[in-house]
């Protein structure tokens, strides 16, 4: 018996002991060594990004360009975060423009996603609806058939609305008749092509009625501003937020 | 006298004198814990400058620069590298089949512009301001930082120290960790290092088309916040990240504008087979053509006055237990002198002098043990405590702490010798009951 007593007193002592030693590994941890670590971010398979466009998808105009154009902001928030993106936009870029500066590149980088905003510079050029629509038709195709799961097309935004834009200004030069024929051209080609509407047109009209699209518009009455470009992000999240981004 | 009749008897010796025994257990116990204590944080700080120096890498890692190495530089520790030259596969190759070369780590550093949120909003809710560089206007909003990209398969390789966070999962596209360097981008010092981790930095590497540079944007996430000598970059993270920018600046044309790097490598890492071979991978690596920089003479300098202090420390441990010995062979003595009919009566009934031998020896060495036992875990917990204290100052000037290493060997030595010591102590006062007469042991 008394051996017993011996032996436990023993291994009880050794337990304690082996118990402080833990207790003060634990409560000596160095710094640096994770406690509250930002767990292991899944990455699904790659995503390329492409932006094609003119100088509203470069950010022109915008502070900074590289942090608020729509289409970075697309990149961070509407988007998994193994995107890889690549702006192709052009100041001034028309849709036949596009179709041969921007589309062979595009196409190289095999996209799973591609935004095209061309007709504002078109406008500007004064093309005509028929050769706009001949020209966006073909880049929209190639993209499609060069295997682009998404290819979202944003059609014109009233801008003859904008305070750039007073209003005789925009009847004389007929913008409304010529935004209406674009954005028709530009329904026809997205229903043929299997491409997907970015209505940039319905939004800007509902800001209007908001009462917050002047809040939308730099000094000059014309471009976005930073807010212009974020309500601008969003309406082109809320298209690819509908389906699954390959 | 059987073994078992041994302990016994020496079992009641200890219970009948249980406050002479205390005191002599703990006489042992604090001249082990000096001991065990002073070897752990000896052994602790060893760890802690060694690491230090290397920077969190090997000790025997050698940096190599995609450089001819400096005639001049060639015995110094920081060498200076001369001009250019290109680091390729075959290179890398060649250094790796040198012999006492145990590794190469290959390095890739790109340019690549760095969208950081302005104002940041840092994990803890604090909103910090951009203040980087004058560079910081040239692209509005953005600035050129260098990425170091390593595999980070291999991290135990390169001379990395995690100060936040962690570290990059390995290929991972989307995880990257920042420098110090970062921080001051923000006015943050290496205090604030926690608060980093859990942003999110945009990140583009550029190519020329001419006229036009565009760039491959990715978004990383700030996992974590290094010290690094692989490179010299704000941000760290896997090879494959840095590849991919590379790739894609190289395709452009020549731009004055762009940094297009010309060697596939922008260094490497190699470590030799121990620190012995340091200064002869390193020269072999100079006849290739490459220059290198490793902290060799300042680490063999450190080595040699760090075992001094182990020495010295050892000592003082060493004279803690001789007097702790004394203490016991004071205390057996006195058993003895008390214990005089007690080794007569024995003797009395057909004990033999190595059985009142045994008796005794077997009495110093549970007393030796177990003021051993108790000293080891006192000792480590003290060297835990002080640990303890001096990771709350590292921590407060933003350093990585130390953790007190735990070396079984020492523990089980510390129990051993204290046991082996007390038998030696109680020798001679075991020797002395021994060869007591019967006859005058019983008459006392």
């Amino acid at each position: 018996m008394r051996w017993r007593r011996v032996a436990a007193a023993l291994l009880a002592t050794v337990l304690v002991g082996a118990a402080i030693v833990a207790a003060i590994t634990v409560l000596t941890r160095p710094n640096g060594e994770p406690t509250d670590t930002v767990p292991p971010t899944p990455v699904g398979d790659p995503v390329t990004y492409v932006a094609i466009g003119g100088a509203e998808t470069l950010g022109a105009n915008a502070e900074h360009p590289i942090a608020e154009a729509w289409p970075q902001v697309v990149f961070r928030t509407a988007l998994p975060p193994q995107t890889v993106f690549v702006s192709l936009a052009r100041s001034g870029a028309t849709a036949a423009q596009a179709g041969s500066d921007q589309l062979p590149l595009a196409l190289r980088l095999d996209p799973d996603v591609v935004t095209v905003w061309l007709n504002l510079d078109d406008l500007a050029a004064g093309v005509t609806a028929d050769d706009y629509e001949t020209a966006l038709s073909a880049l929209v195709r190639s993209l499609r058939q060069g295997g682009v799961a998404r290819v979202l097309v944003a059609n014109v935004p009233p801008i003859d609305l904008l305070p750039g834009y007073p209003p005789g200004l925009a009847a004389a030069v007929s913008l409304p008749e010529s935004i209406d024929a674009y954005n028709a051209a530009i329904d026809r080609v997205v229903r043929a092509e299997g491409a997907e509407l970015v209505d940039l047109h319905a939004a800007g009209l509902q800001a209007a009625a908001d009462g917050v699209a002047a809040d939308q518009v730099a000094e000059d009455g014309l471009h976005p501003n930073a807010k212009g470009h974020a309500a601008i992000a969003e309406v082109f999240a809320q298209v690819i937020a509908a389906a699954p981004v390959p | 006298m059987s073994w078992r009749d041994v302990i016994v008897l020496a079992g009641r010796s200890i219970r009948r004198r249980a406050g002479r025994a205390v005191l002599t257990v703990v006489g042992i116990a604090l001249a082990a814990a000096l001991l065990s204590a002073l070897l752990t944080i000896a052994g602790t700080a060893r760890t802690r400058v060694l690491d230090q120096l290397a920077n969190g890498g090997p000790l025997a890692a050698i940096q190599v620069a995609a450089a001819a190495p400096d005639p001049t530089q060639v015995d110094t520790d920081d060498a200076k590298p001369g001009p250019p030259r290109d680091l390729d596969e075959a290179a890398v190759q060649e250094i790796a089949a040198l012999d006492a070369v145990r590794t190469v780590v290959p390095i890739r550093v790109a340019r690549v512009v760095v969208v950081p949120p302005d104002p940041l909003t840092l994990a803890d809710g604090r909103t910090v301001a951009f203040t980087g560089s004058a560079q910081r206007d040239q692209i509005p909003g953005a600035r050129f930082e260098s990425i170091v990209g390593v595999d980070l398969d291999r991290i135990g390789d390169i001379p990395v120290t995690l100060l936040a966070g962690r570290l990059p999962v390995a290929g991972s596209p989307v995880e990257v960790a920042v420098t110090p360097t970062w921080l001051a981008r923000f006015g943050l010092g290496r205090t604030d290092a926690d608060a980093m981790v859990g942003t999110e930095l945009v990140v583009g590497a550029p190519r020329s088309f001419g006229r036009t540079i565009r760039a491959r944007w990715t978004r990383l996430q700030v996992v974590g916040v290094v010290a690094q000598e692989a490179g010299s970059g704000a941000l760290f993270g896997d090879d494959a990240i840095v590849s991919a920018a590379r790739a894609w600046t190289e395709a452009g044309v020549d731009d004055d504008r762009i940094d297009i790097p010309t060697s596939p490598y922008s260094g490497a890492v190699v470590v030799a087979a121990g620190l012995d071979n340091v200064p002869r991978v390193r020269r072999d690596i100079q006849d290739i053509g490459y220059s290198t920089r490793a902290p060799e003479n300042l680490i063999a300098t450190v080595q040699r006055y760090l075992h001094v202090v182990e020495i010295v420390l050892s000592g003082i441990g060493v004279i803690a237990l001789v007097i702790a010995a004394l203490g016991v062979s004071n205390a057996m003595l006195a058993a003895v002198r008390e214990r005089r009919r007690e080794i007569g009566v024995l003797k009395a009934i057909g004990a033999r002098d190595r059985d009142v031998l045994r008796v005794f020896l077997a009495e110093a060495a549970f007393l030796g043990l177990v003021g051993g036992l108790l000293g080891t875990i006192l000792g480590l917990g003290v060297a835990g405590v002080v640990g303890a204290v001096v990771n709350g100052y590292l921590r407060s000037q933003g350093l990585v702490g130390v953790r007190p290493v735990l070396p079984l060997a020492l523990a089980a030595s510390t129990v051993i010798g204290a046991g082996v010591l007390s038998l030696v102590a109680g020798g001679l006062p075991a020797w002395r009951a021994a060869h007591l007469p019967a006859r005058e042991a019983v008459d006392a």
